[in-house]
Formats: structure tokens, sequence, C-alpha cells
């Protein structure tokens, strides 16, 4: 299996339960890093796998599923609007009790918020450059942008959290 | 440890977080996703199917009548009319096939539903739609249009021209004139609208002063297609700094963008001037945060009179008022409104708005601030779904899956309402029966079904049945010297008398009309030309009791 390409080693296109199954960890990932929201990852995550099933004859044949699913959540994990129903929801289904985050280390917590400060493109470039390991070409075809464009987002976006977030040894006087 | 290396832990850190946890079976999951397909639609506001909601009382046809899929007329029968005063019941099926994210555009005439894309499945985006006449209770397929199928694509009426342009990420547009039926190519817009990626994306866009202005949310750029040069012209976006979400709204004349901030609960409000493009940033709107999920979102915003109002879902309820002149805003007391999920943003009515949430309804209306409970049953219109033609509301939208969960679209449920107070009906003393209701511009009033005019002063809404205090409407541009006092009457009060003040002449009388607690009454033409906010200074109003005792009604202050 081509693991980015979503396509079977044999070229057939593969099935959606293949696709969710390895896709979803490292989707509700992505979803996590740009709403910074638990249960609003899950559900950005779900709705867009529900986009990918239900049109499937369409996205299973595309060059790049997993891209294209990544390119569904960052834009959506960066709307405040579906951020907020997405979160509205969760706390409706749990009777509005208080919400379970991922176990990630505060440190993480403190960045990936200071990530989504940035610009909304700045940060979906950073989220997918490292959380998914995606070279500037990738991240540029998954965001249906130029690779120039990526370069300068990831390294505005760099500076900026240099700026915000020293290193340690750089804090002190 | 450098910033990549901290990057790349933390991305570490919420990999493994999640890869821990196991991947819930899909079987179970697909059900549960497909609940959540309803769920997020309705929350975003941007469900919708296939309905058409009219209140037209006084149809003169009662037959239902639609159209066939081959565009033929065939006769329907079956649905009940609505009586005054009900708040909504089953009404026309329409002819189009079940469908999202298309558009309802009002033409004066006519509501026309064009694009969408069908149900089974996200699939077969949709290039045909069909006109709507109240009147006649008549739907026609319109022709087909040169465009491929799409959703989420901007719409709007130029006076007589609907303009469909973009969706599904595409350029292209057509004009459709539904005098001759027919379509027109418009030049391709200067960037894609909507997204094939994402069936949620709606580029907002408006049509003012000749223009249909479109705003590319995501990618922020904005654009005027001038419809008498018939070609485009690039324009400066709404000066925010990166929005999440925006909206366009035409308050008054003014065209407003109302956008939201990733970093605030602030709502963002720029005021284009409609000449040079350029845009004059206003002051925040700020409503105050829910603890659990901020409160405010640009499409919760509508106009409202002169006025633009926002509103939250969220506790405390709050809304607030725009004055798109001077760029102040006002905070009103909480709004009844529960907060839920499936809130629904404000349907401009005119002078007024229509809300929903949680399947309660309300009507704001900004002059005397106050909000009026409407029955509207399941039905939780959207703003794309519903056009305002001055005195009905017609939606068409899905009016199945609200709080059900249920993903299976009922294509052609049709609800119909009755906005409360809509109207006022009666007899003037005369004997001709009249009838008064909102319109856009103001206030109508036939005579014995004969529109006598539509741009009286007042406003309906602003009289209550409780009121002791009566609301003066008066006209003075038309012959026939008419004057219309209409407000409410003391409890036992049985019949109300003009009279002049020196001399005390009798110049109109009426008895109580059944239970309503409004009238009207025809005056001299000598008093054409005086129109004011109360009776003119030499009548008096007097109210007359069963024991044959008077009382003078007060004057408004």
């Amino acid at each position: 299996m081509d693991t980015d390409t979503g396509k079977s080693a044999r070229g057939g296109v593969e099935t959606f339960e293949a696709f969710y199954r390895r896709e979803r960890s490292a989707v509700v990932a992505l979803a996590y890093a740009l709403c910074g929201n638990g249960a609003a990852a899950e559900e950005l995550a779900q709705d867009a796998f529900i986009a990918a099933m239900n049109d499937w004859e369409r996205v299973g044949v595309m060059e790049e599923p997993g891209a294209w699913i990544r390119r569904v959540v960052a834009n959506r994990s960066i709307s405040r609007f579906r951020r907020l129903a997405a979160e509205a929801r969760a706390l409706q289904r749990s009777g509005r009790r208080a919400l379970a985050q991922p176990p990630v280390q505060s440190e993480s917590v403190e960045l990936w918020n200071e990530v989504r400060r940035l610009p909304r493109r700045q940060a979906q470039v950073i989220a997918l450059h490292y959380l998914h390991d995606r070279s500037r070409r990738e991240v540029a075809v998954i965001l249906d942008c130029s690779e120039e464009t990526v370069k300068t987002h990831l390294e505005r976006a760099r500076r900026a959290l240099a700026k915000r977030m020293p290193e340690p040894d750089q804090e002190s006087p | 440890m450098n910033l990549d290396e901290r990057l790349r832990r933390a991305a570490k850190d919420v990999l493994d977080a999640y890869e821990r946890s196991p991947v819930p079976p899909l079987a179970q999951r697909r059900r549960h996703l497909g609940a959540q397909l309803v769920a997020l639609s309705v929350a975003a506001g941007l469900v919708a199917a296939v309905v058409i909601v009219v209140a037209r009382l006084d149809s003169p046809d009662k037959t239902n009548v639609s159209s066939n899929a081959r565009g033929g007329v065939t006769e329907q029968s079956g649905a009940t009319p609505p009586t005054p005063g009900s708040d909504s019941s089953l009404f026309d099926r329409g002819p189009l096939t079940p469908r999202d994210g298309h558009s309802v555009i009002w033409t004066g005439e006519e509501a026309i539903v064009w694009g969408g894309w069908g149900s089974e499945h996200g699939r077969n985006r949709r290039a045909d739609g069909a006109a709507y006449n109240p009147t006649t209770r008549r739907w026609r397929m319109i022709a087909p249009s040169p465009l491929s199928g799409r959703h989420n694509h901007a719409a709007a009426w130029t006076g007589t021209e609907m303009l469909i342009v973009g969706g599904d990420g595409t350029r292209d547009g057509a004009a459709y004139d539904p005098v001759s039926d027919t379509w027109r190519r418009l030049p391709d817009a200067p960037f894609p609208l909507g997204s094939i990626d994402d069936e949620t994306a709606l580029d907002p866009a408006v049509f003012i002063d000749n223009e249909l202005w479109v705003w590319a949310v995501s990618t922020d750029q904005a654009a005027r297609y001038d419809s008498r040069e018939d070609r485009w012209i690039r324009a400066a976006a709404p000066p925010f700094d990166d929005p999440a979400d925006g909206v366009l709204r035409v308050v008054d004349g003014h065209l407003i963008a109302v956008g939201s901030s990733r970093t605030s609960t602030a709502l963002v409000v720029a005021r284009a001037d409609l000449t040079t493009g350029a845009w004059t940033r206003l002051p925040d709107g700020v409503l105050t945060a829910d603890e659990l999920v901020p409160s405010i979102d640009p499409a919760w915003t509508a106009a409202a009179g002169d006025r633009l109002i926002a509103w939250s879902i969220s506790s405390p309820r709050a809304i607030v008022v725009l004055d798109p002149e001077s760029g102040a805003w006002t905070a009103l007391d909480p709004h009844p409104l529960p907060s839920c999920e499936s809130a629904s943003g404000p349907i401009s009515l005119g002078t007024r708005f229509l809300a929903s949430s949680c399947g309660t309804a309300a009507l704001f209306d900004p002059g005397p601030r106050t909000w009026r409970a409407v029955d509207l049953g399941q039905l939780q219109p959207k703003e794309r779904e519903a056009v305002w033609t001055g005195s009905e509301v017609l939606v068409w939208g899905n009016a199945c899956c609200h709080g059900t969960g249920d993903t299976d679209f009922d294509p052609n449920l049709a609800w119909r309402y009755k906005l409360p107070e809509d109207r006022i009906v009666g007899k003037l003393a005369d004997g001709r029966a009249f009838e008064i209701y909102g319109d856009a511009g103001g206030i109508c009033l036939d005579v014995d079904k004969v529109r006598f005019d539509c741009d009286l002063g007042g406003t309906i809404d602003s009289v209550s049945p409780d009121s002791a205090l009566p609301l003066y409407i008066a006209n003075n541009r038309r012959p026939g010297g008419l004057i219309l006092v209409v407000g409410g009457l003391p409890t036992r009060a049985n019949g109300v008398t003009v009279r002049r003040v020196d001399g005390g002449e009798i110049v109109a009388k009426v008895s109580r009309i059944g239970t309503i607690s409004f009238w009207a009454a025809a005056l001299p033409e000598s008093y054409l030309g005086t129109a004011s906010s109360g009776p003119p200074d030499d009548l008096d109003v007097v109210y007359t009791f069963p024991d044959g005792s008077e009382k003078v009604a007060p004057r408004p202050t």
C-alpha cells in the first residue's frame, strides 16, 4: 500500500474502510493541532471522513486521497464557525460535561497554542510540515498553493514562533 | 532544544496520543458519521432540501398546482390552505429533486430555486431550477442553465435577472431572465468561489447598487460584478486581519462586511464605499463569551430596518445592534432563545428578523426592542433557504432532520406559516374592508383588496394588542384624505370616534370590530397633507364605552 496516495500497491482504488483505518489517527491529530480541542478534533475529522465516504467514488480515485482529506481538515479546523459547531455538537452529546483532552504534554499544548495564533496559512503549513512530516512540495499539493508560498509561510511562521517562544536558555537575562 | 526540535517533539506528542487510541470500529462509526453529517449541516446553517413555505393568505387559487419534472404543469390537491392566524401547515410540493446547498432568490413575483447537490451521498450536483409563484401557487421548471451542476454558489436578484456565479470552486456564471425564461453567460469571476473540497464553504455575495459583490473569505479576495457593464472589477477585501469567517450584509443601503477573528470573540466590521470600493473599519462588536463555546459568529447577524443585529446562541444570549452610519454598537437585554447547537442564522424580514434555535423561534423588532415567540413547528429556516417577499416568508429547505439525527431527507415536505401580527384586517367606518401589512419599504394598505399605498409611516409591530396608546398612521399622499388610526382599544371600549376639538363635530366613527383591537377610519379630504405620528391637532380620538361614557385617547408624546 502506498501510504501517501491511498492507492493500493496493485494500483487499484483502496476501500474506504482501509483508507479510514490508515488515516484516522493522523487526521484527528491534525485537527487537534489546528483547533486545540480534542472533542472538536474528533468531530471535524469525522466530518471529513463522512465527506470522503459519501463521495468515495470521486475521492477514492484521486491521485492522493490522503492529501484531499488533510486539506479538508486543515481548512475546516481553522474555520472558527465549524470548530465551534463541532465543539457544540461534542458538548451536546456529552450532556455538556467536560470532555477529555488527548494525553498531550503541557509543553506541546503550549506550543500548539502558539501555532494556532499564527495566520491560518502559516498554522496549516506548520502542522502539515511537522505533524505529518510533509515536504514543502507535499504541503503545497495539500493546500493547493505553490511550493514557494509554502516556503514563505514556513519561514514567517518559524520567525514568529521563535519570537513568541524563545528557547528556554534564551529567556534568562 | 531549538524551535525545529521543539516543533517535532510537539508533533510526535500529538501523533502518539492519537495513535495510542483505538480506531473505532468502522461499522459503528459509519452510522455515527452519517448522523453527524446532518448535525454539522444543521449547526452550520447549511442543511437544505426541498421545501417552499409560503404564507400567502389571500391566494385566490386554493388548488395546489405544480410542475412535473418535464416542466409541464400538473394539478395537485390535498394541501390545505392555511387559515389566518395559523403558524404553519403543509404546503405545495415542488417539482425539484431533494438537494442541499441550493439558492433561493425572490424576484418580486416568484421564488426561484436553483442548483445544489443531491442528498444521495452528496453526489449529483444540480444545474436545474424551478420558480414558484405564491399568488397563483404554481411551480414551473425554468430553462436549463448553461452552467454545470454546483452548490454553494453566489446567487442574487438584480431586479431583472437572477445571477449565479461560482460554487464548488468554479468561476463561471450566468444570468437568468424569468420574463423570457432564458439564460446568458457572464464573464468569469476573477477567482473561484466556494470549494469542491468543502461542502460547507459558502463565500458571501450580495447585490447592491447594480453590482454583485463577492468575497472569497478563505483566500481573502473580493470583486464586484457591474451588471450594467457586464464586467468584473477586482475590489479590496474587507480590512480584516486573516478573518476566520465572514458575511456581507446590506443594511439600509450600506454594504457591511462582518468577520470573526480566530483569536477573540469580537466581531470585526467594515462599511464599503459603494463608489470607490474602499472599506472603512467600524468599531468591533464585542459580545460576552461563554465559558464553553465562544459566543458569536458573523452568520448570526441580520439586517433589521436600518440596523445590523448580532446575536449569540451561548450564555448569556447577548444581542447587540450596530448603527452602520455611526458605527456605534448598543447592547440590548439578553434574547429569549435557548442556547443550542442547531441555532440558525437569523433571517432578515425587512424591519425585523426571525431567529430560531432548538425548535424555538422568535421575531425581533429593533424598534421597540421586542421579541415575539413564533411557532415554526419543526422548521428552522436558514438564511439561504428563505426569502422575504415583503409580506410573506418563503422557505425551501429541509424540514425533516432537525434534532433527529436522521439522514433521510424528505424532499418535498412543505411548511408555511404566517408571522403573528403581520397584518391587521378590519373595516373602515364607511364599510370598506381594509388590510394593513408590513412591507420591506414600510406599511402597506389595501382597501377593498386594492392596493392603496405602501409608503405609510410607522410600523405595525410597534403596536401591541395590549397597548393603551394608539399608533396613528397618516397618509397624505393620495387623494381621499385617508387617515388611519391604528392601535389598541381599552378593554371595555366598544367604539372610537374622531371629533373636532373645537365644537365636537364627529368626522369619523367606528365600532369595535369583533375581537380585533385595531381600527381605521376614513377622514375627510380636508385632511389631505396632514401626515403625522398622531392625530391632527384639531382632532381628538375618543373611546366610547357601553355605558355611554367617553374617554379622550392620550396623544403620543
